[in-house]
């Protein structure tokens, strides 16, 4: 995938899946990196970022056998933050989409 | 390359953080190694997979101190932030540089024209007061003949002294603010031309 198109939707990946549930760290690499191809070690600065910017929050949480984990979820502003990004991407694909439509018919008539 | 070299090269490149935020950074990918390793993954392939140390190191150091430039408009905040960015091979910088450095010796311009206002009014308050400072063979020369109107004029200048000095700090926060979110700009630029290290 186009390396322009993935930084932007990262921000909105992140934030939709913890829209959904709260998770920690290497739970939210894994999930994102199955669907962008990014290298993974640059999950952490874009959610130390979000989390400057108030819109996500952190606790720890005892795992399993394991040593705590740092999990991550969303404030109320991350919450409006998702919802106006998904918005936005929703109607930015939409202009595209029927851009790229005009083109095709242009082309093949 | 194993865990602790991965961190020992992301630390390296994060000496000039505050400590405690150089320990968060590091708890965060400590983290991350041990449940990789938990799901069954080598350190060698963990390591892999986040990508270049240095290359993380380099944007995590840019970030915190354009974040910090922009949270507290301090223009030492600023000149670390521009630096740290620089060294990620930054041009754009170079060519804004020209109207940078006009705006800011403006805004300095202005800042010692109110310094020189407050210190030329105290000056013309002492040598009112105590005529007898002036060294033998210099002529000081002021404005009016009576001792009160000298007093009123130090008192305007030092007044009108202030004002301007403390006028131009409010632009110059503003121009650092504004500098850090530039050069906060040109960051996401160099994400984009470092394709995947982001």
């Amino acid at each position: 995938m186009n390396v322009q198109f993935k930084k932007g939707v990262l921000d909105l990946c992140v934030l939709s899946l913890l829209s959904r549930r709260a998770c920690y760290g290497y739970e939210i690499v894994q999930e994102i990196s199955e669907t962008v191809e990014i290298s993974e070690g640059t999950i952490y600065p874009l959610l130390r970022r979000l989390k400057k910017e108030g819109h996500l929050e952190t606790y720890i949480r005892e795992s399993t056998g394991g040593p705590p984990r740092k999990y991550y979820r969303l404030t109320e502003s991350g919450s409006a933050f998702e919802h106006r990004l998904r918005e936005e991407w929703f109607s930015f694909v939409g202009e595209v989409n029927r851009f790229l439509g005009d083109e095709d018919e242009r082309t093949f008539e | 390359m194993e865990k602790s070299e991965f961190l020992e090269r992301l630390k390296s490149r994060l000496n000039s953080l505050p400590d405690d935020e150089v320990q968060e950074i590091v708890a965060d990918y400590e983290e991350h190694f041990a449940a990789g390793v938990e799901a069954g993954r080598t350190e060698a392939a963990i390591a892999a997979a986040l990508g270049d140390p240095d290359e993380l190191g380099k944007q995590l150091l840019a970030a915190s101190h354009i974040e910090n430039a922009e949270r507290t408009g301090s223009f030492s905040a600023l000149c670390r932030a521009a630096l740290a960015t620089l060294g990620l091979g930054l041009f754009n910088f170079c060519i804004a540089l020209a109207p940078i450095v006009v705006v800011a010796s403006i805004i300095f311009a202005i800042f010692m024209t109110g310094v020189s206002l407050v210190f030329g009014g105290i000056v013309a308050l002492i040598v009112t007061a105590v005529p007898s400072i002036i060294p033998a063979g210099m002529t000081v020369v002021m404005p009016f003949e009576t001792p009160l109107a000298r007093i009123a004029t130090a008192v305007g200048l030092i007044a009108s002294g202030l004002l301007v000095t403390v006028g131009s700090v409010y632009p110059a926060r503003f121009f650092v603010r504004a500098m850090a979110r530039y050069v906060g700009m040109n960051l996401s630029v160099v994400r984009r031309a470092y394709g995947n290290e982001m």
